[in-house]
């Protein structure tokens, strides 16, 4: 049978199966971002400012080791989460809109590969500032404790609460960079759109709340309902009166219109560049 | 074996239509699609590789429908029209991470890459310098590169040899004529019709959306009978040539073009072939040069769309 004829060529060097390659395009992204100037300096500020004032307190302040201490972190840590996102997940498809790279792309993995390699890049460099320094603390905090086994154990809790806050914080950061990010070619603006949804939602909820007396207007910001989950997770009483779920609630409803925004513009939408 | 069916294909972008109830049958080998610019040829190869869905009709390419398909994809090189290169990374890199994409190792990756930039004729040292600072000619180079590099059945082609200087045109179309004959079944696009003459014989002609003929150009031109054919006759004796060629009933019209050039139109074209010998011999003439500027893909374009 001539070559002409075969419906598959052999195809000996394709080894890799297609997690690994969606290994490699996160290891490549993330790799890409790490090297970043921005990034690296955002990191640094992050660390700086979140992690180093803890990390002193801890060593110095001679404190056992407290549920909002943590929720504390991921408080004080947000306008840095979200600069991060908006400087490591603006460009994350933006860039390839920009370069014509996504036909490249389209064309080598299945969009859903494109886009949990995409969802890892963002995810990997979001966690260094946010998962990695949260979970560095509590270990800090349990060694230098008087009894760190017990400390460990009579804590774990406050540990998965770190873990699971963290996650959760990284995912809905994640989610949204990279809806905004595949609606422009202009990473730029992606980033403006990703600072201005998370920061211009809490001032518009404060600015409601100054004009209607209710709690609920709270829920108008992301962030509001990001902490009502991280009070809950850290068993810390809920400043509001609507209850927990409602923010779950809110942020699923977030979380479903990224997901709406991603698979329109990456699966349903032809690629015309 | 066909490589592409298209049946009745049609794509509106609004109210502009990209294609227009197109049909063609593309054949193993090399193809040429040609047509002007806005004749719906990035509109059809965008269909083929999947990246925009046809509004009406029925296209398949290698045997399977191209939306949405990553198996057919894995199958098929694709070189767009638009520049599609990250400028911060070098031609080598950027060539790996594809190989990469595409499932290969990062040792055979980086090893196919070297191989495919030797083949389009970028150095070495160039290919380690980062794409910002490439030429238009070195980028397409390196576009090109990652369409054939993880060995495609079918590659596609969308004005490949735009930009490149005559050295790397010469190997574009080496290498091209190089993998067809190697078994890579090839579409290329362009609006440079004598760029797909060095290519190809077999063309598919398109224009407003529509795929005005296919097949082997001389069979195209088979098509085009109705319209006069032009020889352009190189001889020592181009008035008394003339005046013969007016005796035959096969010749339409002579223009003395000068003393040494005539052109002669014509209705059957064999027949002429197969008269002037005779006439050549039984008149002493001398015959330096003897071709038809109709057998020229602009020619046969031109005709067919009454331009």
């Amino acid at each position: 049978m001539g070559i002409d004829f075969q419906k598959y060529r052999l195809r000996k060097s394709m080894h890799t199966s297609l997690y690994q390659r969606v290994f490699i395009m996160t290891k490549n992204g993330a790799y890409q971002l790490f090297t970043s100037k921005w990034v690296l300096a955002l990191i640094v500020l992050t660390y700086l400012v979140g992690f180093v004032t803890k990390l002193l307190s801890i060593v110095f302040g001679n404190s056992s080791i407290e549920a909002d201490f943590f929720y504390d972190f991921y408080k004080d840590g947000q306008l840095w989460f979200v600069l991060m996102a908006a400087v490591a997940g603006s460009g994350i498809i933006a860039n390839d809109l920009k370069h014509h790279t996504i036909v490249l792309y389209f064309i080598r993995i299945p969009k859903k590969a494109y886009l949990a390699g995409k969802t890892g890049i963002v995810g990997s460099v979001l966690s260094v500032p946010i998962l990695l320094p949260g979970v560095l603390l509590f270990f800090v905090a349990v060694v230098s404790s008087t009894d760190p086994w017990n400390t460990l154990v009579n804590n774990l809790w406050i540990f998965g609460a770190i873990v699971i806050m963290g996650i959760f914080i990284i995912l809905l950061l994640s989610t949204i960079s990279l809806a905004i990010s595949s609606l422009t070619s202009d990473k730029r603006y992606a980033g403006a759109g990703i600072f201005v949804i998370f920061m211009f939602s809490d001032i518009i909820s404060e600015a409601l709340r100054s004009f209607i007396e209710n709690d609920r207007l709270a829920m108008v910001s992301v962030w509001n309902n990001v902490r009502v989950i991280g009070w809950r997770l850290f068993d810390m009483e809920i400043q509001y009166s609507f209850p927990w779920y409602e923010s779950i609630v809110v942020l699923v409803a977030v979380f479903i219109c990224s997901a709406v925004i991603l698979y329109w513009m990456l699966f349903k939408k032809e690629v015309w560049i | 074996m066909n490589i592409v069916t298209a049946d009745n294909l049609s794509k509106w972008y609004g109210e502009v239509i990209g294609l227009n109830q197109f049909n063609v049958v593309i054949e193993a080998g090399i193809t040429g699609l040609v047509g002007p610019n806005g004749a719906g040829k990035t509109t059809l190869l965008r269909i083929l590789t999947g990246l925009i869905h046809e509004d009406k009709g029925h296209v398949k390419v290698l045997g399977e429908p191209p939306w949405n398909n990553p198996l057919l994809n894995a199958r098929i090189g694709y070189c767009p029209e638009h520049e599609m290169l990250y400028p911060w990374m070098t031609g080598i890199d950027f060539l790996v991470s594809m190989m990469k994409m595409h499932g290969f190792q990062k040792n055979e990756s980086i090893k196919k890459a070297r191989e495919a930039l030797k083949i389009v004729g970028l150095n070495r040292e160039d290919s380690q310098r980062k794409i910002k600072g490439y030429s238009k000619g070195m980028r397409q180079k390196v576009k090109v590169a990652q369409a054939f590099i993880h060995n495609p059945e079918l590659l596609i082609l969308d004005e490949p040899l735009a930009g490149t200087d005559p050295m790397g045109r010469k190997t574009l179309i080496e290498l091209v004529k190089k993998m067809a004959a190697e078994g890579t079944h090839v579409i290329v696009s362009s609006h440079v019709l004598y760029e797909i003459e060095g290519l190809t014989d077999q063309v598919v002609l398109i224009d407003a959306g529509r795929a005005l003929a296919t097949g082997h150009i001389h069979e195209i031109r088979g098509l085009i009978d109705q319209h006069p054919h032009t020889v352009n006759i190189a001889t020592n004796d181009a008035r008394r040539l003339g005046k013969t060629l007016m005796e035959e009933e096969i010749v339409l019209t002579v223009t003395l073009m000068d003393e040494s050039h005539v052109a002669v139109k014509t209705h059957q074209p064999d027949s002429f072939y197969q008269r002037m010998p005779d006439i050549v011999v039984n008149g002493g003439y001398e015959v330096y040069e003897m071709f038809s500027p109709d057998d020229n893909l602009e020619a046969v374009f031109r005709y067919l769309v009454k331009k």
